[in-house]
């Protein structure tokens, strides 16, 4: 995977993981990317190799010997340099460089390194790092982080101290493709003695995490392995490769700090079924649609109903428009929202149900994350809840439940007044002929129908008919207003469903994708 | 044994047991120092405080310590006169430490009196010299928790060297056995070299060996003969810089090793000279030991105090998460009490129930009354629905539930976050799962609601002692005085506004007049009122049951010593001290 790339994936982890990872990683990403920003800008030619050591491990020596120049002054006093010293190979283009390294003392080498006129190369010569000097060893720190080479220089006594392994080489030791070692002062050694001592450091480098690490024994003083020193900072000069190799170590380093757990890609869908279930509990879907099928099947019964008894059913109160919701007392065009403030404010227990709702789908949306980024699904669903419930009670007034009359109570309310004027008929019929022979006038005729009275028929047929209306509108009622209540909650469900999705999964939804596409820029990074 | 050592001893042990009952498990901020200077404190009683107390003329120990490749092997080799301790180029060399003492020392250095964690390994000096290279034990990793006992009479009386692992090895145990070595030490033979002597490591050992005021000879090994004395100048200077200008060093210039891999003995003579000096030298030796003893024995009281002042921390910490746990779940009981006391629990569909039941708002009401009532019944007997009174209770009860089960968890949610964000939290709660409300928390909500009704339906009984209130509250039924007194219970402070008053606090006002002609005033507003804060009672008390989850991982945390304990066992250990070191020493016992 290219640098490009990985830098790239990088920086998408950085910008995705902010506020949801550990605040020291995302300053660690972002001093890799800055580092790396940095060296890019700067010569591409030169590589940067540097000497790192303890006091007394013979760097400055080493340097002066692959240089074959006195550059660097080495003493017997403890600890001798105190300033990074650059040797530099081609001048064109490394100011920049060692004015970004913060290196002051530089001595321009006229002859080629190594017999190569094409080598463009500074070599460090660096404080130490284990003196009773701190400074030296911030000094070693923070040029640890910017050398494309690292070289570490070590001597048959101090090539196993705890300082060296613990605080330089094991934190650098995704830098193995630009590491090498160099065990300096074998002369000390007995001779014979060096293949075991190689070995061993070559063991205790191993075990820091350097396997593959290049060990070359030297010697400053009797000029022994110093050709190989010199001929492996060449290798690395010629290949041009080691800026890059440093910066993609960097990146792999500043990678393996982060957790990438394998996410589940989608939030379970019986998770969202059981948020919609606890929002319409909240939203009281089942109540108003069951007010709704009330509604109906009241107003049919006022409609339809036979007369005489209908007008009773007006004294019971509309089950909906206690809710606030009968269709007919508000227009149209009404917008929802201002009609929202007429209804009351949603009970601490509708509240507190659609709080369970979505802190239960909050928690299975974050089921798997990091505690970071579990506490941003928690704010998610922190803020949803700010304002579900009102846009649970604004779906509910917005939805069209269908509580609108039929056109049936009509024709049933047309056959219940003919069926009342039939009757009514008969009354004044009967009446007419009772009355109207008393003040002397002729009264009507009442003729028979097979033994029956006429209008003791139209009465009994008026009064029969409109109780048998009645029970059809009744029966009829009840069938359509059952159906008018499905119909209610489903319409309902849906707009319950659509604020879940709204207002709960997508905000959720949308941190935990993130979580997501962190862990996968960190895989990518990972290669 | 003076009564003054035996009090200092008596002090000694407080100081340990209080020690050793110290608790830092708590990650917060420089734990890992405390715990350390902790175990470092216990070890040097053992190995050195107590044993030296006890006994102030037993003879010297003089540890060898210093850098990993510095020849502190080769030099104890050569000061003795015979390869006993391997030598090497390999790094780290030396791993199990070799005593050297006089065969007429054997009794003390065998027993476990000092160094009672090491076991003794009896190591014999073979007839025919070995190289140095191949002498002593082949290095085990296994043996690191030993020492080996060489007894020769090449060794000076009453003064035993101890070759020590390296202070700065890559091997963490090796540095752990040097620390502890250097503790036990009552003389210190600091090795270091040209290469070496401003290595941070050891001039740490070094300051902490000014610190407890030591006494210490500097080897400066394997010097160049030319630079010797430019290097031995320079580090003089660094000595005196410490504090430690009174150490005497002595140089040793580098040369080559015989075919034993043995220095000549020459060129140790002046060290040799100087330990045998000291060994005999009773006064000096006392001296010296008593020295040391004082120091570390107030080292030891200051580095009590330090782990005292992390203790204190560590308490401060458990106590900080034990606050926010405590402060959400109170946060969690307020809000319930305001939800279910601003009359917002009687809106909706407790409000709807209500209204069924005390009848219809409406002008109509009384007219319809009979009517209504008769068909509910009726239309509840047919249809098994049940009767309004007992639809407002399952109302508020359901309503009361959800707002109890909401509020414990979002407090769990909320609580478990905040302490999530502590690093010492993070710690404490790494293997438990405290994110949600605990187990049940529904069903115990369920209990505490019915509980809560029994006691309410106890107290209307109790009210309901006169007969003639008894026989009221029977024709309007239990169960209506109940569910009117609850409403009363949850629109008592008010809080509704407008048009909401007029419905759900008209309505509880209605229910408020229908009891105080049953009761009285005075009763129905002690009873909401008892009724309200027994409620309060045990929402929070459920509420403590949940923040008690974390009690099982802070509770531990503040078992143990206290910082107060710790600091007052350093102060008597103190004054014990003093009245040691103002006593003479003892008459020479005769020594097992």
């Amino acid at each position: 995977m290219s640098l490009d790339a990985s830098l790239d994936a990088l920086e998408d982890a950085a910008e995705l993981g902010v506020g949801r990872i550990d605040d020291a990683d995302v300053d660690a990403i972002r001093a890799v990317l800055a580092g790396a920003a940095s060296r890019r800008a700067l010569s591409s030619e030169h590589t940067v190799v540097g000497l790192f050591g303890a006091t007394g491990s013979g760097k400055s020596s080493l340097l002066n010997a692959v240089v074959g120049q006195e550059l660097a002054r080495a003493h017997v006093r403890r600890p001798t340099t105190s300033e990074p010293l650059a040797a530099v190979w081609g001048a064109e283009g490394s100011d920049a460089l060692l004015d970004w390294l913060q290196v002051t003392d530089r001595r321009h080498v006229d002859e080629p390194f190594a017999g190569d006129a094409s080598l463009s190369l500074i070599l460090l010569d660096l404080p130490d790092f284990d003196s009773v000097a701190p400074e030296h060893r911030a000094i070693a720190e923070r040029l640890a982080g910017q050398v494309d080479v690292l070289v570490w220089v070590v001597d048959p006594q101090k090539y196993a101290d705890a300082v060296l392994h613990h605080a330089f080489v094991a934190p650098l030791r995704s830098h193995g493709a630009v590491t090498a070692a160099v065990l300096n002062q074998v002369d000390l050694l007995p001779a014979g003695a060096v293949p075991d001592v190689v070995a061993s450091l070559r063991g205790l480098l191993a075990a820091d995490g350097l396997a593959d690490v290049r060990v070359l024994p030297a010697s400053a003083t009797t000029g022994e392995g110093i050709e190989a020193v010199r001929a492996v900072v060449a290798r690395f000069a010629r290949d041009r490769a080691a800026r890059s190799a440093r910066l993609a170590a960097d990146v792999a380093s500043a990678a393996a700090r982060l957790d990438a757990p394998a996410i589940a890609p989608e939030v379970p869908a019986a998770d969202r079924e059981r948020l919609v279930d606890g929002l319409c509990a909240a939203a009281r879907v089942d109540v108003v649609a069951q007010a709704t099928g009330a509604s109906y099947r009241k107003r049919a019964g006022q409609a339809t109903g036979w007369i005489l008894t209908a007008w009773l059913l007006r004294l019971r109160p509309d089950p909906l428009r206690r809710l606030h919701l009968l269709p007919q007392r508000r227009p149209r065009d009404r917008d929802a929202d201002l009609h929202r403030t007429a209804l009351p404010t949603p009970s601490s227990a509708e509240r507190a149900q659609a709080s369970l709702a979505v802190r239960g789908y909050a928690d299975a949306a974050a089921a798997g994350l990091g505690d970071g980024w579990r506490a941003a699904v928690l704010q998610a669903a922190n803020d949803a809840l700010a304002i579900v419930p009102d846009a649970l009670d604004r779906a509910v007034a917005r939805t069209d439940l269908g509580a609108r009359g039929s056109w049936w109570w009509i024709v049933l309310a047309i056959v219940q007044w003919i069926a009342l004027g039939t009757a009514l008929v008969g009354v004044g019929w009967l009446l007419a002929a009772a009355l109207l022979p008393l003040w002397g006038l002729p009264g009507p005729e009442v003729p028979l129908e097979q033994g029956w009275p006429v209008p003791t028929l139209l009465i009994a047929a008026g009064v029969l008919l409109g109780i048998l209306v009645g029970l059809l509108g009744a029966g009829l009622g009840g069938a359509i207003g059952a159906a008018r209540r499905g119909r209610a909650r489903r319409r309902l469900r849906r707009a319950v469903a659509e604020v879940a999705r709204v207002d709960v999964v997508e905000p959720i939804v949308l941190e935990r994708d993130r979580a997501v596409m962190f862990a996968d820029a960190v895989r990518r990074v990972r290669g | 044994m003076t009564d003054a050592t035996i009090a200092a001893l008596e002090r000694l042990e407080a100081l340990r047991r209080a020690l050793e009952e110290t608790r830092l498990p708590l990650a917060v901020e420089g734990v890992d120092a405390a715990r350390d200077l902790r175990r470092r404190a216990l070890a040097q009683i053992d190995d050195y405080v107590e044993p030296r107390l006890a006994n102030l003329d037993a003879p010297l120990l003089a540890v060898v310590g210093g850098s990993t490749g510095a020849g502190k092997s080769t030099l104890v080799n050569a000061i003795v006169g015979l390869p006993v301790t391997r030598t090497g180029v390999i790094r780290p060399t030396t791993r199990q430490p070799i005593l050297l003492h006089a065969p007429s020392d054997r009794g003390w250095f065998a027993s476990t009196r000092i160094l009672p964690e090491l076991a003794r390994i009896t190591g014999t000096v073979r007839q025919t010299p070995q190289p140095a290279s191949a002498a002593g034990d082949e290095p085990d990793a296994t043996r690191i928790g030993s020492v080996v006992l060489v007894g020769d009479e090449r060794v000076p009386a009453d003064l035993a060297i101890v070759d020590a692992p390296d202070l700065d090895s890559v091997a963490d145990e090796n540095r752990a056995l040097a620390g502890q070595l250097l503790a036990a030490a009552d003389l210190w033979l600091f090795v270091t070299t040209a290469n070496r002597y401003a290595d941070a490591v050891p001039w740490a050992a070094l300051d902490d060996a000014a610190g407890r005021d030591v006494t210490v000879g500097v080897v400066l090994n394997r010097v160049p003969a030319s630079s010797a004395g430019e290097v031995e100048d320079d580090l003089r200077r660094m000595l005196g810089e410490r504090g430690l200008g009174a150490a005497p060093i002595f140089t040793v210039v580098e040369s080559p090793l015989d075919e034993l891999g043995m220095l000549a003995p020459d060129a140790v003579a002046a060290i040799r000279g100087w330990l045998v000096g000291i060994a005999g030298d009773r006064a000096e030796r006392a001296r010296i030991a008593g020295r040391t003893l004082a120091g570390a024995a107030s080292r030891l009281a200051a580095t009590t105090r330090e782990v005292a002042v992390a203790r204190a921390a560590q308490v401060a910490a458990a106590d900080e998460l034990d606050r926010i746990v405590a402060t959400r779940y109170d946060d969690a009981a307020d809000r319930i009490h305001a939800a279910t006391s601003d009359g917002t629990l009687l809106r909706g569909e407790v409000l709807a129930r209500w209204q069924d039941f005390v009848g219809t708002s409406d002008v109509f009401r009384t007219i319809e009354g009979w009517f209504s009532r008769t068909r509910d019944r009726v239309g509840a007997f047919l249809q098994g629905r049940p009767a309004p009174v007992v639809q407002v209770e399952t109302a508020i009860e359901h309503g009361l539930h959800a707002v109890v089960v909401d509020e414990a968890g979002g407090a769990a949610g909320d609580a478990w976050q905040r302490v999530r964000a502590t690093q010492a939290g993070r710690q404490l709660t790494a293997g438990v799962d405290l994110s949600r409300e605990g187990d049940d928390v529904a069903g115990r909500t369920s209990r505490l609601v019915r509980e809560w009704q029994a006691a309410l339906v106890q107290r209307i009984s109790d009210q309901a002692g006169d007969r003639r209130v008894k026989a009221r509250v029977l024709s309007l039924g239990l169960n209506a005085v109940t569910v009117t007194l609850m409403v009363i219970v949850f629109a008592s402070t008010g809080g509704l506004t407008g048009g909401e008053l007029a419905i759900a606090g008209g309505s509880a006002v209605v229910g408020q007049k229908l009891l105080e002609t049953v009761f009285g005033e005075d009763a129905v507003r002690r009873m909401a009122k008892d009724a309200r804060d027994d409620l309060d009672e045990r929402v929070r008390a459920l509420l403590a049951e949940e923040a008690a989850r974390y009690a099982p991982l802070l509770d531990p945390v503040r078992e143990g010593a206290s910082a107060t304990d710790l600091e007052d066992a350093s102060h008597a250990l103190e004054r014990a001290m003093a009245t040691v070191a103002t006593e003479p020493l003892d008459e020479p016992e005769a020594r097992a």
